[in-house]
């Protein structure tokens, strides 16, 4: 894949509604701090990112809102984004939130603060199985 | 005389209220997601519950009616994320609470760039930080 210009806007979808703050409205460093995996047993390597806000929820059970942020946010960081698929994007060089939790809190805030909302479905969320009870 | 008794409601700061039922909201059952297919936790563990609503209720007792509002996450392992925050001042502060006593908690504080964070921290600690988190003087 070609490397990804700093002007490349990266988008993220909202996994978890807490990750906007209910009071400001603003993202929360949650959103960026590498999750546990529990079948691996094992924190996630990377974020996962795409270039089209689509591209980021389409195969999610539910998703919440799409954030977004540039290539260049992420490479100020000291971080990096490599496009491994055609619709993904991996954010890679996060700190280990087990073993660098001060760090991965201090990224995880600064690229939170960059990042904006792209859309807020957070009373209206998005759904791939739509059920009639919601 | 009966007719002029009054109920007297006893008086809740609303935020300690508000940040409870938020805590409450992460044990709530989604219908849209299942724990099989999903290759992550979704809900809190109850270790991370019963110990969250404890240092609430602890915090609550103390503060009263400085107690701020805040909002809690779940922390990817199963824990939860307490988090208080106060954007005029750029400040916030974070308490992990682990998904079982085999992990260790912790206290995240931060103001601007400048953040610490402290491994287990002692109730008394969390307790100065929230005074610290609306103090416009440092």
């Amino acid at each position: 894949m070609n490397q990804l210009s700093n002007a490349t806007i990266l988008y993220r979808a909202i996994t978890k509604k807490r990750w906007i703050n209910p009071d400001t409205k603003t993202i929360d460093a949650e959103a960026f701090i590498l999750r546990f995996l529990e079948r691996k047993g094992e924190y996630e390597k990377a974020l996962s990112a795409a270039l089209k806000p689509e591209q980021t929820y389409n195969r999610l059970s539910k998703c919440f809102g799409v954030i977004y942020f540039t290539v260049g946010d992420v490479r100020e960081l000291g971080l990096d984004a490599i496009q491994d698929k055609v619709d993904h994007v991996s954010i890679i060089n996060l700190p280990d939130p087990e073993t660098h939790e001060k760090e991965a809190i201090d990224i995880a805030v600064k690229l939170a603060r960059k990042a904006q909302l792209y859309c807020d479905w957070l009373e209206n969320p998005y759904r791939k199985y739509p059920h009639s009870s919601s | 005389m009966i007719g002029q008794l009054e109920i007297t409601k006893l008086s809740v700061n609303p935020n300690f209220e508000v940040t409870l039922e938020r805590l409450y909201e992460l044990k709530e059952i989604d219908a849209d997601l299942d724990e099989d297919e999903e290759d992550e936790v979704l809900y809190p563990s109850d270790y991370a519950f019963s110990v969250s609503i404890e240092l609430l209720t602890q915090l609550y007792k103390r503060l009263g009616e400085s107690f701020p509002r805040g909002f809690s996450s779940l922390e990817s392992r199963g824990g939860i994320n307490l988090i208080w925050t106060e954007q005029e001042l750029d400040k916030e502060v974070r308490i992990k609470v682990p998904v079982s006593p085999q992990f260790q908690g912790s206290l995240y504080y931060r103001k601007g760039d400048d953040s610490e964070l402290i491994k287990n921290p002692c109730l008394d600690q969390v307790y100065q930080y929230l005074l610290w988190l609306k103090n416009t003087y440092n």
